[in-house]
């Protein structure tokens, strides 16, 4: 009897959900989407490019001088040349492009401004950057850059104001003779020198910097086909939308006490450990077939092969459980459905965030890297799921996929006596 | 035997006393209707009734036995039909009743064929395999009807079940009920329409405040009110005080006294005209004078001082 009553309450749930799939569906397809997004940006394309296409850009230089000539030597650098398409016009021209929609934006140097900032005037000098309106993020980059550049002049401006002002004076003197020219280079090049001495100690050893990697071709093609930035930002955000997807089955649990359905259901049947149990497996299952479709599906649409499928799908079944009873817990507690409904949101970005879904937990502050991190089930899935996809085979997979299904046993049948406990003194709010 | 039997129930939650020393019962074939202002009781009394809620006192007997000592064989003997809403509308009328006949203990091809049955009694059969959240407010009744009756209960209790449809779904709800009743089921009816208790329950138990204040046929209540007289004056009463007037006290009982309008009852057995005569002669303006049976409301009013409709 029992078995058979669990059978119809799975069979109408699952029923409604093939009736009305949204919520489910979007659960499912809003990971997909943002890794797309987030791989189509920053991940590495086919020809190993940055995956996207160069931004185009124009200058306008109604300066002539040697600003734009900077640039343009900087723009035909290939690192530049891979994010920016960089192209010369005059305004007429650069504003027509983008009204066209053919440039994200222009950058215009205005008459005078090379002269003007090597003579340290006092007034500000200002670069102008139009954008695109039509277009979002290429834009956005751009002005990035643009404040980049400037934040650069300005540094190089007051750090060496009088040099560059002394540089200037002896590059436009007409009357130099060589007795002159060579006396005058001596004091300017031991004043830039003494102002590098100054600036050493800030610059050696520089804040932030980088090094090049020599790799061998072997070592590029096995890494090549081993890594895969969808995979590995797909894995923390399945490790979220799997804790959302069991927030949103354990909600029914409410919307069943809000229709009534759960009070007629009390009218035929002593005790509602039945129903509440129901509603835990149709978590299970639920989260498991949209983990199923997540990981599947993530690696068709992004072509790439799960390294370990086995204890991949094993570790996956056990989160779902894990998931379930974490969601139940946290909905029982809060009492109330549109408190659960905050309440697990919130907290299920926190698990996330915290357990390593969204950054390496390396990055994270050294106190939540140490003392909660560790603890997260989000950490632990996500972590073991990264570690047999890129590389770590020895990973113990197989002790952490038990302490998976220990923890998300323990928090449904806990969850499941304090909703039943709930229901029996007068029902959810 | 009696398929229900309530017996001094009481009910409170912390300070309000919701049901106060309530007792009926509902035997085969009966309707019993239990007659009441929203607030009055009513859906409390269900509740216990159907072990939703467990009383404070009292006892609550199904076929005999005590609901208690056998909560789950009490529960499959009867249907429980809320007054709001238990329905899936993302399901069909179809699904939802064969859903809640196997929740009920049906098997599966049971609870089709029943579904099929109450489908076609409750006229519902063209619009099965809608979805319920398509169906109008009528017709949703009628489904929230077919699901507390697919286990083929002998006791059902129905909790206000007309309530928001209009007169014509009504009607059809209503003649689905009596029909049931011609099987030997015992119902226990809930309302707050006057018309409805009048043209459907055999007994009727008046209950205000948690309390049932009379029961008995709509016969027997109307016999309270006196020898089948009751007038109803309309003009101007705001300052009158009528137990002041001369020899009124001994011929009329006041039920109601409103600004515009008095409703007095007949002492003893007398003739209209009589009455009428001397109604028109009472030192108050009176502006129409009108003789009626009493109603059920009118019992209300006496019991209560106050309408039912109000």
């Amino acid at each position: 009897m029992k078995a058979s009553l669990i059978w119809a309450l799975l069979a109408k749930d699952l029923l409604r959900i093939r009736r009305k799939p949204g919520p489910v569906l979007i659960q499912i397809a809003l990971p997909l989407f943002l890794v797309a997004v987030l791989g189509f940006v920053f991940g590495k394309s086919d020809d190993g490019g940055s995956g996207m296409a160069p931004i185009k850009v124009a200058l306008v230089d109604e300066d002539g001088g040697d600003v734009a000539e900077f640039l343009e030597r900087v723009a035909s650098s290939p690192e530049f040349e891979e994010y920016f398409d960089l192209s010369f016009r005059d305004r007429e021209e650069a504003l027509s492009l983008i009204n066209d929609n053919d440039l994200s934006g222009v950058i215009v140097v205005p008459e005078g401004f090379a002269n003007s900032y090597m003579e340290g005037t006092d007034e500000t000098l200002v670069l102008e950057l139009i954008k695109n309106p039509a277009q979002s993020v290429y834009p956005a980059m751009i002005e990035e850059g643009l404040e980049a550049l400037v934040t650069g002049l300005n540094t190089l401006a007051r750090t060496f104001k009088n040099d560059l002002k002394g540089w200037l004076d002896f590059l436009e003197d007409d009357d130099r003779t060589l007795f002159s020219d060579t006396l005058i280079l001596a004091g300017l090049l031991q004043d830039t020198v003494d102002h590098f001495e100054a600036a050493r100690e800030y610059l050696n050893p520089p804040l932030v910097g980088f090094q090049s990697e020599i790799r061998t071709e072997d070592q590029e093609n096995e890494e090549d086909s081993s890594f895969s930035v969808f995979a590995w930002i797909y894995i923390g955000m399945a490790g979220m939308f799997m804790l959302m997807v069991s927030n949103a089955m354990n909600s029914d649990l409410y919307r069943e006490a809000r229709f009534r359905s759960l009070q007629r259901f009390n009218t035929l049947h002593e005790g509602m450990f039945v129903f509440v149990a129901e509603k835990m497996i149709l978590t299970v299952v639920v989260t498991l077939i949209a983990a199923a479709i997540m990981f599947c599906g993530s690696a068709l649409v992004f072509g790439f092969s799960w390294a370990t499928p086995l204890p991949v799908a094993l570790i996956v079944i056990c989160y779902s459980i894990c998931a379930a009873g974490l969601t139940a817990f946290i909905a029982v507690a809060a009492g109330k459905e549109k408190r659960a409904d905050n309440m697990n949101t919130v907290i299920i970005m926190g698990f996330a965030i915290l357990g390593g879904a969204m950054f390496e937990p390396k990055q994270l502050p050294s106190a939540i890297r140490d003392y909660i991190t560790p603890y997260l089930p989000t950490n632990w899935f996500i972590s073991v799921v990264r570690d047999l996809q890129f590389g770590d085979d020895g990973t113990a997979w197989a002790s952490i996929a038990l302490k998976l299904l220990i923890t998300g046993l323990v928090l449904v049948a806990f969850s499941s006596f304090l909703f039943h406990r709930r229901l029996s003194k007068g029902g959810l709010g | 035997m009696s398929l229900l039997e309530i017996d001094g129930l009481s009910k409170r939650f912390g300070e309000l006393i919701a049901v106060d020393d309530v007792s009926f019962e509902v035997k085969p074939g009966e309707i019993y209707g239990l007659l009441g202002p929203n607030g009055a009781g009513k859906t409390t009394t269900i509740s216990v009734a159907c072990g939703l809620l467990k009383p404070n006192r009292g006892s609550v007997r199904v076929e005999g036995r005590d609901f208690w000592s056998d909560p789950q064989q009490s529960r499959q003997a009867m249907g429980v039909v809320p007054q709001e809403l238990a329905l899936y509308e993302d399901l069909n009328g179809r699904e939802n009743l064969e859903f809640w006949g196997k929740v009920a203990g049906l098997k599966s091809n049971e609870a089709k064929e029943r579904a099929t049955d109450l489908l076609e009694a409750l006229t519902l059969s063209d619009r099965a395999k809608d979805p319920v959240s398509k169906y109008s407010g009528g017709m949703k009744r009628r489904i929230n009807l077919g699901c507390a009756l697919m286990h083929r209960p002998k006791l059902i209790l129905l909790d206000e079940p007309t309530v928001g449809i209009d007169p014509q779904a009504r009607a059809n709800i209503l003649a689905f009920i009596k029909a049931l009743v011609d099987d030997g089921v015992g119902i226990l009816y809930t309302t707050h329409y006057l018309e409805e208790a009048e043209s459907l329950c055999d007994r009727i138990g008046i209950i205000d405040h948690g309390k049932i204040l009379a029961e008995g046929t709509l016969a027997e209540l109307q016999e309270r009110l006196g020898q089948d007289q009751i007038f109803v004056l309309d003009g101007f009463f705001e300052n009158a005080d009528p137990l002041a007037w001369d020899g009124f006290d001994a011929s009329f009982r006041v039920i109601q006294k409103l600004d515009t309008q008095l409703i007095v009852a007949t002492r003893g057995e007398r003739d209209p005209a009589d009455c009428l005569k001397q109604l028109l002669a009472l030192p108050a303006q009176i502006d129409n004078v009108m003789l009626k049976r009493p109603s059920l409301n009118d019992a209300f009013l006496q019991l209560t001082g106050r309408d039912l409709r109000e």
